[in-house]
């Protein structure tokens, strides 16, 4: 998993706290003095927890792709897509285990969102708010706003992208839902309030 | 594992030769060596050793390469058929054969998929389990509609050896005195869990005719003194058993054939031993050895035995049968009757129904049951049902709707996650396993020009399904939608695989092309799976079946297979073979 940030990665479950003073006070823990400048470049790159290289995707699109994870995945009481890094795993995915076709079928569908973004808000989707993400993501899904069907069947591929990296990893397994790796048998008659949430592994 | 059991080399003649280490190889070794051969098993593949080789269990997706996703690249470099297998993952390719090694061709309009397994333990390590008798209505199959030859063995005959293999195997399951699914030698049966007692019950109502079982499967539910001995504990619900069960809990040859033929100190293993065919003596008549290449070097030795037993796997088997010409066997060994390569069948799969339950939201399970309900065949049992010969089960299973399921729903956000972590509703599929008549025309040959890097002519694989195939599989699926209708399930989906999204060879159950029967002029092997033409010879895997039944075959090899070894020694004491 592309992460090399550790500051990124020790401040993973804190996503809610404000970012800026969480990092100066980590700097200061660590003795480092910081310019406003660096700390605005980390504070960006926690922002996303964006992995300093990518395999496949452009650093713009890969925030693109972490911002749309997270508005399918919130943080919630539990860690959300973004502070996973599920669009780490998105663009490790997408290099590795996608075809040439799959992979150009991905980058016109986070395009589209790009130009739709920008034909409705006039500023593309990153820079867009967060109520524009969301009228975006509903038209999407409605095949609204200039969206067709082939876009909405982009979006339930990167939404089914999503899920698979979010239940994947050890926060989405193990915390958002409950996770036995050695069940040590099968019970049929078994109370969902005996567990009170899903298995990860169903 | 003792070193010293890995041979490469011998002049030894060995009392017995068993090619292969899968459930038939394993079976055939832990037999002959109890009854004090000194047996030589021969495996293309490389040696695994339970528990240390099963380097994909137990590790958790998020510290898997690509979270258990194979690299594209290395699947289709080489895994570009082994990749259908629904149990392919990053965490048990090494048990696949690489398919640039392993060649074989098909005519271009029909697909057929050769899953392969080659290492020690063979698809013993893939098999998904579900463990079946068969009965007369399946011995008596070809007899009685004229496909295929008639079976020179009915259930009687194989009947004590079943109970002799289950209970060393372990199979979990309930008595239920149903006549076309005898009760096998149970340890206890996996839960159903509410939703599908519910759905037993509607159904149970509805047909007087259909029965919903659980699965019988060769996992230990509860382990017997004879297992604990085998060093194998009880199934943990962990279903993740094609990685490798360190537990032992499901049957394979490292977790119990292997264990008790090393026991013996009878056992000697061969393994990266390619063989090339079986050595034929004109002047005895028998069988005198096989003919390997190794694997990685390219070189060929040869190893010698009284007796030998080809369990190579059904199309591993013939085709070293049709490659071991001499002059007596001009078009293949033990192939006077012209019967070898023929009468291939696999079973009818992937076709079914699925719905939704409304309803049942307080109700869940916990962990990951190994098998699940199972409805014995109802078609053509007591009266003739008309549209097609024979018959299918039906398996299916109640679960709710996970997150791989939520991608196809609308919303995101966190109402969205919240359904999903409130988990989805109830769903209940039945899918069907057929039974595919046995036909001169499926058929594989040895292709004239074409040959594997060891030297093997390819195998050319022709295979179809019949008329009475394609109707039994539109029966499957209209039948498992109206079951679904009538127990009240909601949004049901039919769905009936066609021979590309599925090729014929995808189930893993094919079988035939050496087959069983009473006339030497129409058939391989006799009722007790020595080669008519040359008595030393026995194949007792899926090569050897005369027609396919509607059950998962491997428990039937099993018994088979102990019932040939049984036989194979008494001749053998007495000098007849």
């Amino acid at each position: 998993m592309p992460h090399n940030n550790k500051l990124a990665d020790a401040l993973r479950p804190e996503i809610d706290a404000p970012r800026r003073t969480a990092l100066k006070q980590m700097a200061l823990m660590f003795g480092l003095t910081v310019s406003a400048q660096s700390l605005d470049v980390l504070a960006a790159t926690v922002k996303g927890t964006m992995p300093l290289t990518t395999k496949f995707l452009t650093a713009d699109q890969l925030q693109m792709t972490g911002q749309i994870a997270d508005l399918i995945i919130p943080t919630t009481d539990t860690p959300g897509a973004l502070a996973v890094n599920v669009h780490g795993f998105i663009d490790n995915y997408l290099a590795e285990c996608l075809s040439k076709d799959e992979q150009k079928q991905f980058l016109i569908g986070l395009k589209k969102i790009d130009v739709v973004s920008e034909e409705k808000f006039h500023k593309v989707f990153l820079a867009a708010t967060h109520k524009q993400h969301i009228q975006l993501l509903t038209a999407i899904e409605k095949s609204e706003l200039g969206f067709n069907a082939e876009d909405k069947t982009f979006f339930k591929q990167f939404k089914s992208l999503t899920l698979f990296g979010y239940y994947t990893s050890e926060v989405g397994a193990t915390q958002e839902l409950a996770y036995l790796a050695i069940p040590g048998g099968y019970q049929g008659n078994f109370p969902f309030a005996k567990v009170g949430k899903a298995w990860a592994l169903n | 594992m003792d070193n010293n059991v890995y041979i490469k080399k011998s002049t030894q003649i060995f009392d017995a030769i068993v090619v292969g280490s899968g459930i038939t190889g394993g079976w055939a070794a832990k037999e002959l060596t109890e009854k004090g051969l000194k047996v030589l098993m021969v495996e293309r593949g490389r040696a695994v050793e339970h528990r240390k080789d099963y380097i994909g269990e137990g590790v958790p997706t998020w510290k898997m390469a690509n979270r258990g996703k194979v690299n594209l690249q290395l699947v289709e470099d080489q895994y570009y058929i082994q990749r259908q297998n629904y149990a392919f993952n990053d965490a048990t390719k090494h048990f696949y054969g690489n398919d640039r090694d392993l060649p074989y061709s098909t005519p271009a309009d029909r697909p057929f998929s050769w899953i392969r397994g080659n290492q020690l333990g063979g698809k013993s390590l893939l098999w998904h389990r579900q463990s079946y008798r068969w009965s007369d209505l399946d011995f008596g199959a070809n007899a009685a509609d004229g496909h295929g030859v008639d079976w020179p063995i009915r259930y009687k005959d194989l009947e004590p050896w079943y109970s002799y293999v289950e209970k060393h195997a372990g199979i979990s399951g309930a008595k239920e005195n149903i006549p076309v699914l005898p009760d096998s030698e149970f340890l206890p049966a996996f839960e159903f869990n509410n939703v599908e007692k519910e759905m037993k019950k509607r159904i149970e109502a509805k047909y007087t005719d259909r029965k919903l079982i659980m699965g019988r499967c060769a996992h230990l539910s509860v382990p017997a003194p004879q297992h604990l001995e085998q060093g194998r504990g009880p199934c943990q619900a962990r279903n993740e058993c094609q990685k490798g069960c360190s537990f032992g809990a499901y049957f394979s040859t490292q977790s119990s054939t292997l264990p008790a033929a090393l026991k013996t100190n009878n056992l000697s293993i061969a393994t990266d031993a390619v063989v090339h065919s079986v050595i034929y003596d004109a002047k005895t008549k028998r069988a005198k050895g096989v003919k390997v290449i190794d694997s990685e070097t390219l070189e060929t030795r040869e190893y010698f035995a009284k007796i030998i037993f080809l369990c190579a796997s059904t199309l591993g088997t013939t085709q070293i049968m049709l490659n071991s010409t001499s002059e007596t066997f001009p078009n293949g060994i033990a192939n006077s009757s012209g019967a070898l390569g023929h009468y291939l069948m696999d079973h009818l799969y992937s076709v079914g129904a699925s719905g939704h339950i409304d309803g049942f939201e307080e109700e869940y399970y916990s962990g990951r049951r190994p098998t699940g309900p199972y409805m014995p065949r109802f078609r053509n049992v007591t009266e003739k049902y008309g549209k097609f010969l024979r018959g299918y089960a039906l398996s299916g299973s109640a679960s709710r709707e996970a997150w791989g399921n939520f991608a196809n729903q609308d919303g995101f956000g966190v109402d969205f996650k919240n359904s999903i972590k409130k988990a989805g509703g109830w769903t209940f599929s039945l899918s069907g396993s057929g039974e595919m008549l046995p036909r001169y025309e499926n058929s594989v040959t040895l292709h004239p020009t074409k040959k594997d890097k060891w030297g093997m002519p390819q195998l050319h694989i022709d295979c179809a399904y019949s008329e009475n195939d394609i109707k039994m599989r539109e029966d499957i699926a209209n039948t498992a939608a109206e079951i679904l209708e009538a127990i009240g399930a909601k949004d049901i989906v039919k769905h009936n695989a066609s021979p590309s999204e599925w090729p014929i060879g995808l189930s893993i159950h094919e079988m035939g092309t050496a087959r069983m029967g009473k006339d030497p002029k129409t058939s391989v092997l006799n009722g007790y799976n020595q080669a008519h033409d040359v008595p030393n010879l026995f194949v007792t895997d899926g090569a050897c079946m005369a027609s396919s039944a509607w059950q998962n075959p491997s428990l039937t090899y099993m018994a088979i297979t102990a019932r040939a070894c049984d036989y194979a020694v008494k001749q053998l004491k007495l000098g007849k073979v």
